[in-house]
């Protein structure tokens, strides 16, 4: 990644790791940690749209709060528009939050019920005199296919779809220069997921934002987004554009996860051979061990992956994280 | 004759806005060792229909028509006789495995309890069957995983204890109401796999409840695609969705982000939001979002036609 | 949405839907009791300072519409004079509770970590210590008398306040709203009453009509022992003790205090839950 790049990125993520302290198992016992995110590098350019993809556990979440400031980094760095955000003071921070702003997964909990659209949709705007808010907030509402007159309303009186939209011109009040997508269309109907996505694509093209889109459906990944970075157990396994990575899948778990996607019009399969599972939940702790996390699932797991391999750059953009691809 | 056959279902609810339909007036049939999948949007009545079948819709709830099953029909029978058949002849596969799982007893326990009710096997026998069950839905090492608790499996492993359980009688029909939303899509694959090897080795006739068209795709024999508590289309899947005549199931398709979407084309969202339950058009339930609506559409509804071998749509303008 | 029904009060109505009679009949009642208090500052049926000895004991009449109590005294009378006290030591206990255990309970959510498990302890020792050594204490140090039971029912009342404040607002906190409030640049305090505060309201305001009326009858128990309010001040809590002794020969006297406390307790509980469907959006219905 040349520094010129990296200047003009306006999210860039290096070698961030984030962990979390699991209960005490007693009083007295030593402090244990689950590492959620392990030394993860990427970047956002400006107007550009990453996508994290994962599975559940992936630390894909965890990864959009340490980058929205939510969760602290404990080790790496996350700068926003070149800024470090563990160097900002409490009110730097809180005045760059109008460059980036976060859309949450679930439309039903990301809004207040008892709080009215108009003032959900100006939250962020703080220090705004009532007349202009109440006027940026119109004007928002009527980007997402809103109207005026949706402004005294509670967030009950709308289906998932609108209020996903609500929770969008929230995000987009302060006309941010990022917004972190979680999961956005994921607890929506299809009808009204392909809405709110050519919303967002729309969005993109009008405002110019970039996004940083966590998903763990690769159909709608390779929709909206251009770049993507797996992650596979809180570690960057491949990164590289969507449709190649989707095309030809460079790591093993890429590869399964490509596979595995239910594909349309693909006709029904045939009942596979029985399978056998390993019972047990996977092995958790395979980042103390040193060795590759996908090892225990790889099909071509070799001696040479009881090392951890590094992300290398397999040229035109796309890195992987496998000794054997 | 069909295993199970569903005439005229219609299922009422009271609202303080008067009665409403959630299921009005559905028929279809499951055979033996097919999967027929009821696919659709959230309020669609894909999930009451399959309570229905299983008789567990809320006391205040009316339902009407025929639910028969090898010719018997479930709602004449009384709640005991119908407790009889829960579990035993027709079992159920939930979305959620976790909340499908008593925390607190061991997976063995779960599966063993169906079998203790519904048949004369001893406590030894049942033990015998439970292993050989968590065998067969692929759980390694049985014997030992038997005496483990929900919380010590992951989420696919769950619901493969769920899916155990649900086949721990035999049945001869399992309802599975999203049984992979829930879960990864590594893990749903998996799950997939299962149900398929299970049907295919069985017979058993699986009503699949899903929202998701590439699931219903690649596993479903039959699909039945419902909007507003009606059928809109029925037919063999690869037909239906090769070539859809209903324009509900033609937006769906068309609103589904796909792998092999050209580059630059944009998803074509089906306009507008699925009407509530009291507000549903008299005429096609689909009438305020059609792209092909005419004045016709509005004055009655719509039956079901045969438009191609087997393959069934309610629109006029088919 | 309100159709052909416009201005406030249509709003409202529209609003509260079936709730709509609890907060007539709620309202009403505790109206009744606020000008039934009021009213005895200036007037009562009979006197309640003077014994009457060859009048104790009555049943209902003419004279006195509830009879008479053991000293000859006016039911009536002292029934609306114990109005004051009841209300008094209902306001006061509870606001003390409300105040003081809201507040403890957001900030121990909204600070979290030793904070949150130092207060939290703290509350539970309060909750612990019995109510009447509470009582016994402050007597000690000043005097025995309706103050000092008011503020120890408070006292007592702020851990229930605070754990319920605690845990509404720990299911509050985990909802995506706040980390999008967050998200926003909003602080904590921000949050803690904007946010959290309005939705935990609704099992506030129930557990507040709850403690007003054990409120009540806790004074009556701290008289009882010589510690809460003191005779000759009549309150509905010792009219029920005195008409124990009674109970045989005039069954008035504990059925009209009685009442008095259970119409008081329905009234605010209704008037409480009506108020509760008022501050919910959701409770509108239709779109």
């Amino acid at each position: 990644m040349s520094i010129s790049h990296q200047a003009s990125a306006v999210l860039s993520v290096e070698d961030l790791s984030v962990r979390y302290r699991l209960p005490r198992r007693s009083l007295f016992a030593a402090p244990e940690w689950f590492a959620a995110v392990t030394g993860a590098t990427f970047s956002v350019g400006k107007g550009a749209s990453l996508a994290l993809v994962g599975e559940s556990g992936s630390g894909k979440s965890s990864l959009a709060k340490a980058v929205m400031g939510l969760e602290p980094a404990s080790a790496g760095a996350i700068r926003l528009f070149g800024q470090d955000l563990a160097s900002l003071s409490a009110n730097e921070l809180r005045e760059l939050r109008r460059r980036f702003q976060m859309v949450f997964q679930d439309p039903y909990s990301s809004l207040d019920p008892r709080h009215s659209i108009q003032r959900i949709v100006i939250e962020p705007l703080r220090d705004v005199a009532r007349t202009e808010a109440r006027e940026r907030a119109a004007e928002v509402l009527s980007h997402v296919g809103l109207g005026v007159n949706d402004l005294g309303k509670y967030p009950h009186q709308f289906s998932g779809g609108q209020r996903q939209r609500i929770a969008i011109a929230r995000a987009l009040v302060t006309k941010p220069d990022l917004i972190v997508a979680d999961e956005p269309v994921s607890a929506l109907d299809v009808s009204v997921q392909a809405q709110v996505l050519n919303l967002m694509q729309d969005l993109q093209a009008q405002y110019g934002m970039a996004y940083l889109f966590i998903s763990h459906d690769l159909a709608v990944v390779e929709y909206l987004c251009e770049d993507v970075v797996v992650l596979y157990r809180g570690r960057v396994v491949e990164i590289g554009k969507t449709r190649e990575v989707m095309k030809d899948p460079a790591h093993p778990y890429t590869q399964e996860l490509v596979n595995a996607m239910p594909r349309l019009g693909g006709g029904k399969r045939r009942p596979a051979a029985k399978q056998q599972v390993k019972a047990g939940s996977p092995d958790e702790n395979a980042n103390a061990t040193g060795a590759c996390p996908y090892m225990s699932r790889c099909p071509r797991a070799a001696e040479v992956c009881r090392v951890a391999p590094s992300l290398r750059a397999l040229g035109n953009g796309r890195s992987v994280a496998c000794h054997l691809s | 004759m069909a295993l199970l056959e569903v005439e005229h279902l219609t299922v009422s609810l009271p609202t303080s806005d008067g009665w409403v339909h959630p299921v009005d007036d559905v028929s279809f049939t499951v055979s033996r060792g097919e999967i027929l999948s009821i696919v659709g949007e959230s309020g669609c009545g894909k999930s009451t229909t399959a309570l229905a079948v299983m008789r567990l819709l809320a006391e205040n709830v009316r339902i009407a028509g025929q639910i028969r099953l090898d010719g018997a029909d479930l709602l004449q029978l009384s709640e005991a006789e119908m407790c009889a058949l829960r579990g035993n002849r027709i079992s159920m596969i939930f979305q959620e495995p976790m909340t499908a799982l008593n925390p607190v007893k061991t997976i063995g326990f779960q599966i063993m309890e169906p079998l203790l009710v519904h048949t004369s096997m001893s406590r030894t026998e049942a033990r015998e069957k439970a292993i050989d069950l968590l065998a067969r839905v692929g759980i390694d090492q049985p014997a030992r995983r038997i005496n483990a608790y929900p919380h010590q499996l992951s989420g696919g492993q769950r619901q493969r204890i769920v899916i155990a359980m649900a086949l721990a009688c035999e049945p001869d029909l399992i309802v599975a109401d999203e049984p992979t939303t829930a879960l990864d899509t590594t893990v749903q694959r998996q799950i997939l796999d299962l149900l398929l090897r299970l049907v295919s080795e069985t017979s058993i006739a699986l009503m699949l409840i899903t929202h998701n068209l590439a699931v219903v795709s690649e596993v479903a024999d039959r699909v039945m695609v419902m909007y507003g508590g009606r059928i809109t289309e029925t037919g063999p899947t690869s037909d239906v969705l090769a070539h859809p005549i209903h324009p509900y199931t033609k937006g769906l398709i068309g609103a589904l982000p796909r792998a092999d979407l050209p580059p630059g084309e944009r998803l074509v969202p089906i306009a507008g939001v699925v009407p509530r339950l009291v507000d549903m058009p008299s005429g096609c339930a689909l009438a305020d979002r059609c792209p092909a609506v005419i004045d016709a559409c509005r004055r009655a509804r719509p039956a079901e036609r045969m438009i191609r071998p087997a393959h069934q749509a309610a629109c006029i303008r088919a | 949405m309100i159709g052909a029904q416009t201005g406030r009060f249509a709003k409202i109505r529209y609003r509260l839907g079936a709730s709509w009679l609890s907060l007539w009949l709620g309202g009403f009642i505790t109206l009744c009791l606020f000008a039934t208090a009021i009213l005895s500052y200036f007037w009562t049926p009979h006197s309640v300072a003077r014994m009457n000895m060859r009048a104790r004991l009555q049943a209902p009449s003419l004279d006195h519409l509830l009879g008479t109590d053991h000293f000859g005294r006016d039911i009536l009378s002292l029934l609306m004079i114990g109005s004051q006290s009841a209300l008094k030591i209902g306001i006061v206990a509870v606001a003390i509770g409300l105040v003081l255990g809201v507040l403890l309970g957001l900030a121990a959510t909204a600070r979290g970590g030793w904070f949150e498990e130092l207060a939290m302890r703290a509350s539970d020792l309060l909750f612990a210590f019995p109510v009447v050594l509470l009582a016994i204490m402050l007597a000690a140090t000043f005097g025995p008398g309706s103050v000092t039971s008011m503020i120890a029912i408070g006292v007592h009342n702020i851990p229930i306040f605070a754990r319920l404040t605690r845990g509404g607002a720990k299911s509050i906190l985990a909802r995506e709203f706040v980390m999008a409030s967050r998200v926003a640049g909003r602080s904590s305090s921000y949050i803690a009453a904007l946010h959290v505060l309005p939705n935990v309201l609704n099992i506030l305001v129930v557990q507040a009509t709850i403690s007003f009326a054990i409120a009540i009858l806790a004074d009556a128990a701290l008289g009882y022992l010589g510690l809460g309010t003191q005779p000759p001040t009549p309150t509905w809590g010792r009219m029920l003790k005195d008409a124990q002794s009674f109970l045989s020969q005039s069954p008035y006297l504990a059925i009209f205090p009685g009442l008095a406390i259970a119409f008081t307790v329905l009234g605010l509980n209704l008037f409480g839950d009506a108020l509760r469907d008022l501050l919910d959006p959701r409770s509108s219905q239709g779109r």
